[in-house]
């Protein structure tokens, strides 16, 4: 799967999905925390789902930069739902969820750091090759670094060159961050190695004080996130999946259909210049 | 392998999500570090809230909101799936919080049956058995395999537990189930007689004709005819819901 514009699949507003009379996205996204070994009515939705659309999944438990062990037997079953669904990408997030045998279910900020580069980049591979494909990480949006012996892109890069994993373009965190913590964010877009974008995540997100944005998908996406998201296309030299990040606050379908068709056109927009520029 | 400094500032920082109190990290962008206790906590907060809105209802906001936060700072939560992290909250209480559970002798029996409800609704699907037919009394009958008796001490399934008092204290039985088709789960309250006859048939397939003498016995019944006719219409009810078959 290389293209499309698709959302998260979520049960607040899941049943719009399958009339396709407002809401039609190219594929769903799934986080297969939500939905493992899960049956009745949930089960049924998820195979009409299923019947329906692409689906690709975005965990939450995987903890990839955690010092813990990981939960092999829970990323059996991640496995196995990848085969059962026949899910073309599986994405996860840089950052830690679990520590001291606790999982705290959010996703908190690692040192960047060395010796963190080198545990997470060797804990990729591990689960890349229990997988038997690559991981799709996540750049996530923090409020605070911590303890970091080097900077962001640089710890992003030295990871993903160690472990050869994809990168989960997430633009609306690189726009949060770079607000957050005082950096350009097309500068910080044009120092990562963008042949290995897989996926791209667009999202809303909310201003809660003059120095600080929280990411919380609850919110329509901003211009300025928009026009970052044409930038940063137009950077790659190919083409990859967009998703829309709704979580909370849930508009009327016919908003988030509106967002999807902008998205889409931003995309065939910037992608077709490429190709007519490639001939 | 991380470094001792590396791996401090990841379990300090993971320490004040869980504990509130505030660590010393090097680094952190002042006034910065509380958003993540609020965004932490407050996963924590609505995943046992919408599992226990009766436990939650039954306690004071005080009792709740310290119930909440002793058990994220004391109890390491062991599932990955946050929905179903709410479950450790029980043994949690009654190994933690004797005081409350004194206070409210139902509290741990109304978290099992809220925790049911979120269970039987949510759980994989199991298989069911063929569908019957044949003689209502000669053929054996099957229970839905997504169903149990709950034996209760209080009547958490007929009575609003804020209204529950140490004097209705007794023995009741209540099936939960998942009903076929709607996947609603539904409960179900039930005599003694009945929940013997239902567990019966769960430990296995049984025909009534051989369940009826056994009965006889167990509950000193004289006028068989009656019992009969008791059951029968039990048992439409049974059949109507999906629960046997």
């Amino acid at each position: 799967m290389n293209d499309g514009v698709g959302i998260g699949f979520r049960k607040d507003f899941g049943s719009a999905f399958f009339d396709q009379s407002v809401i039609k996205p190219d594929f769903v996204e799934l986080a297969p925390e939500n939905w493992i070994d899960v049956g009745g009515y949930w089960k049924k939705q998820l195979d009409k789902v299923a019947e329906q659309y692409p689906i690709l999944l975005h965990g939450l438990s995987l903890s990839i930069g955690s010092p813990d062990p990981i939960d092999w037997k829970f990323l059996g079953k991640i496995k196995s739902f990848i085969e059962e669904w026949n899910v073309p990408i599986y994405s996860e997030h840089l950052s830690y969820s679990k520590c001291d045998n606790a999982h705290l279910y959010d996703l908190l900020p690692i040192p960047f750091r060395e010796d963190a580069v080198k545990h997470i980049s060797q804990r990729i591979k591990e689960v890349q090759d229990f997988l038997g494909h690559k991981l799709v990480i996540e750049i996530v949006s923090y409020y605070t670094p911590v303890a970091a012996e080097m900077t962001e892109v640089q710890f992003i890069n030295a990871i993903q060159s160690e472990s050869d994993c994809e990168l989960l373009f997430d633009i609306n965190n690189i726009y949060v961050n770079g607000f957050n913590h005082g950096y350009n964010p097309k500068e910080f877009i044009e120092q990562l190695d963008l042949s290995r974008v897989r996926y791209i995540h667009m999202a809303g997100h909310e201003k809660i004080s003059d120095d600080l944005i929280i990411d919380t998908h609850g919110q329509p996406i901003i211009d300025p996130v928009y026009d970052l998201f044409e930038f940063a296309i137009g950077k790659l030299d190919h083409q990859v999946p967009i998703l829309l990040e709704r979580d909370f606050n849930i508009p009327e379908m016919g908003e988030l259909q509106t967002e999807l068709e902008r998205l889409k056109s931003i995309s065939k927009r910037a992608w077709k210049h490429e190709h007519h520029a490639e001939a | 392998m991380l470094k001792p400094e590396t791996l401090s500032q990841q379990q300090k920082l993971a320490d004040f999500c869980r504990s509130n109190v505030e660590p010393e990290l090097i680094g952190t962008t002042d006034g910065r570090l509380k958003n993540y206790r609020r965004l932490v906590f407050s996963v924590v907060q609505d995943a046992l809230g919408s599992s226990y809105p009766l436990s939650k209802n039954l306690l004071s906001t005080k009792e709740w909101d310290e119930l909440c936060f002793n058990f994220f700072r004391d109890h390491r939560c062991q599932n990955p799936q946050v929905w179903r992290m709410p479950f450790e909250l029980i043994d949690f209480t009654e190994s933690t919080h004797s005081s409350l559970c004194e206070k409210y002798p139902w509290l741990l029996e109304l978290m099992i049956f809220e925790w049911k409800e979120v269970e039987y609704y949510m759980m994989a699907d199991l298989t069911f058995p063929i569908e019957r037919s044949g003689d209502f009394w000669e053929d054996p009958w099957r229970l839905n395999p997504e169903m149990e008796i709950m034996a209760l001490s209080y009547p958490l399934h007929m009575k609003n537990a804020r209204f529950i008092s140490r004097t209705d204290v007794g023995s009741y039985f209540c099936i939960i189930f998942r009903q076929p088709g709607t996947f609603k789960v539904k409960f179900m309250n039930v005599s003694p007689f009945f929940a013997w006859l239902i567990e019966s048939m769960r430990l296995e397939p049984s025909k009534l004709r051989d369940l009826v003498p056994v009965m006889e016995s167990q509950f000193n019944l004289t006028d068989i005819p009656a019992v009969k006719e008791r059951i029968r219409p039990f048992f439409e009810k049974l059949l109507n819901e999906g629960m046997i078959h």
